[in-house]
């Protein structure tokens, strides 16, 4: 106790520069947590801490956090940093504000008037770089560019990049694993068959796509496309024979190809698409290690064939769609079916047998269809193993 | 703290005394000092037979460190751990010079877990202030001439303005 006491009082009492004189990695290691606008703040108390800022090999650079009247300032040190951060940079992150404050059209005309920060030409000198981020600017590349050698992970945000440009990136980035496309600015095509990247998420609009490639195991794609357009744009994704992992955001309508080759699918979520009954047969008989599954039924399926399913999450508020006849469908809407109606119904919509592995069950009911609630009830009666329940 | 223990003991729960600077000793298991990568390092060339002096940490510091180590060799729920986390840190950022030397040992002995969830806490000890609250509370000299912090202040100036 003595001993703890005598130590601090002598350290209170002297002007030892105690933690001025931290390691410079321990100092690193204390700034990497901090956001963009304090980073600058605390690595000015000494040389010390500005020595080990200027050597961190992660650089993020966060324009909303800026007062609007320094956006002058801080490009300018964007550019400078770029150009005289003289140590290895493996991860650069960069954040310009007009993702974040400009409404959509005035967004756009900023994009057409080129108001937008164009990234330093000096960022394809860092080409040991490992991770890139970049968010709301425009990317030119320059005439002799080689590629990142080591690049693993792209991500690309409300970036303004022609499409030639944005193939050539991708295909001089030999290492590229990780690649996100979000929302890209003059750029109708995205095709990633020549590389190796494993996880992909592309957002947005496009006019092409080629995303056939075998060394992709997850894929999210969220796109806006006209109705009739989906199964040809969406047709390579299911080429990708190793793919583990796929979710198609949007409300689409489409049909699934023969899976028979992707073999090793185990978690599929179609979001608010919908897809035709005999896709979904398809998908279930096929795909055997299928182990999560999120999808809009346009009817119940034939969940007997997916026994293995972990899981699962439905939305059963569309159920009634499957009725054809109208007489009932009207009574139904209006919560005149009585439960007798109800069993008969039960033949008619083929619920699911038994899931015996099935641990997480989500379900999004229609409260006030009767069939609705009809239908949750079943699926709790054959999920034994169940764990967690979500109702929505 | 020091507790005696006899070899067939030490040889059943393969236990491994540490001696901090101040020659205060601690016994505890193998996997607790294994967190410590530098502990590991000696224990695997050395063996865990006689004692490893550590000589750099006081006991005091010692004591608390092998507390952290050993909560985290026991594999306990994500929640738990955080809440655990959470109340050790807040216990010692009360003390800056026990803070302080905390860091410097983690870092050390190499316990990356440790200099991580230090870093998080310091850094948020930072957050909005100016560089001279920071050297004052962290007793920092300011060693910059006066051309190089008005440089800095043209340069970086957006990062001193409110939002």
């Amino acid at each position: 106790m003595d001993l703890v006491a005598s130590s601090s009082s002598s350290f209170l009492s002297s002007s030892s520069n105690v933690f001025g004189n931290l390691p410079s990695e321990l100092i690193e290691d204390i700034l990497i947590k901090l956001p963009t606008k304090d980073v600058f703040r605390t690595s000015i108390v000494s040389r010390k801490w500005i020595n080990a800022w200027s050597t961190m090999p992660k650089l993020v650079l966060d324009m909303s956090m800026i007062n609007i009247n320094h956006e002058s300032m801080f490009v300018e040190f964007v550019d400078r940093a770029l150009s005289k951060w003289n140590t290895l940079l493996l991860d650069f992150e960069l954040t310009m504000r007009t993702t974040m404050t400009l409404s959509r059209e005035r967004l756009i005309r900023t994009w057409e008037q080129e108001q937008i920060y164009t990234v330093s030409s000096h960022l394809f000198s860092h080409h040991k770089l490992v991770c890139l981020k970049l968010n709301g600017c425009i990317l030119t590349l320059p005439q002799n560019f080689k590629g990142f050698d080591m690049l693993k992970s792209l991500h690309l945000e409300l970036v303004k990049i022609p499409s030639d440009k944005l193939q050539s990136l991708l295909l001089s980035c030999t290492q590229l694993q990780e690649l996100t496309l979000i929302k890209l600015h003059h750029c109708s095509e995205i095709d990633i068959r020549n590389t190796r990247v494993k996880h992909l998420k592309i957002v947005g609009k496009y006019k092409l796509f080629n995303l056939e490639n075998q060394h992709l195991i997850s894929a999210s794609i969220n796109l806006c496309f006209r109705w009739d357009e989906a199964d040809d744009n969406l047709k390579s994704i299911f080429l990708c024979k190793n793919l583990m992992h796929l979710e198609i955001g949007g409300r689409h309508r489409f049909s699934l190809p023969s899976l028979m080759d992707m073999k090793k699918l185990e978690t599929v979520i179609f979001g608010h698409s919908f897809i035709h009954l005999d896709s979904v047969n398809n998908l279930v008989s096929e795909c055997l290690h299928l182990k999560k599954l999120q999808i809009l039924p346009t009817a119940l399926l034939p969940f007997g064939n997916c026994p293995q399913l972990k899981d699962a999450a439905f939305d059963i508020t569309f159920a009634y769609q499957k009725l054809d006849f109208e007489e009932e469908y009207l009574r139904l809407a209006h919560n005149e079916l009585d439960l007798k109606v109800l069993a008969d119904l039960q033949t008619l919509v083929s619920l699911p047998s038994t899931f015996n592995h099935l641990k997480n069950l989500s379900l999004h009911v229609w409260f006030e269809n009767l069939l609705s609630e009809y239908i949750a009830f079943f699926f709790f009666e054959r999920v034994p193993a169940m764990s967690e329940l979500e109702i929505k | 703290m020091a507790t005696i223990i006899t070899k067939e003991q030490q040889e059943k729960e393969k236990m491994v005394t540490l001696v901090s600077s101040d020659s205060e000793k601690f016994v505890v298991e193998q996997k607790v000092a294994e967190k410590s990568h530098v502990i590991k390092m000696v224990m695997n060339c050395c063996g865990i037979e006689s004692p490893i002096p550590v000589r750099r940490v006081k006991g005091d510091i010692l004591k608390s460190i092998l507390e952290y180590c050993e909560k985290h060799s026991k594999g306990e729920a994500q929640e738990v751990m955080e809440k655990w986390d959470k109340e050790y840190m807040d216990k010692a950022e009360k003390d800056l010079v026990f803070f302080h030397d905390l860091m410097l040992a983690s870092h050390f002995l190499h316990i990356q877990e440790l200099v991580d969830l230090i870093a998080v806490t310091f850094a948020g000890m930072l957050k909005m202030k100016s560089p001279e609250e920071i050297r004052q509370k962290f007793n920092i000299n300011n060693d910059l001439t006066k051309e190089q912090e008005e440089h800095i202040m043209t340069t970086f100036g957006w990062a001193f303005q409110p939002i």
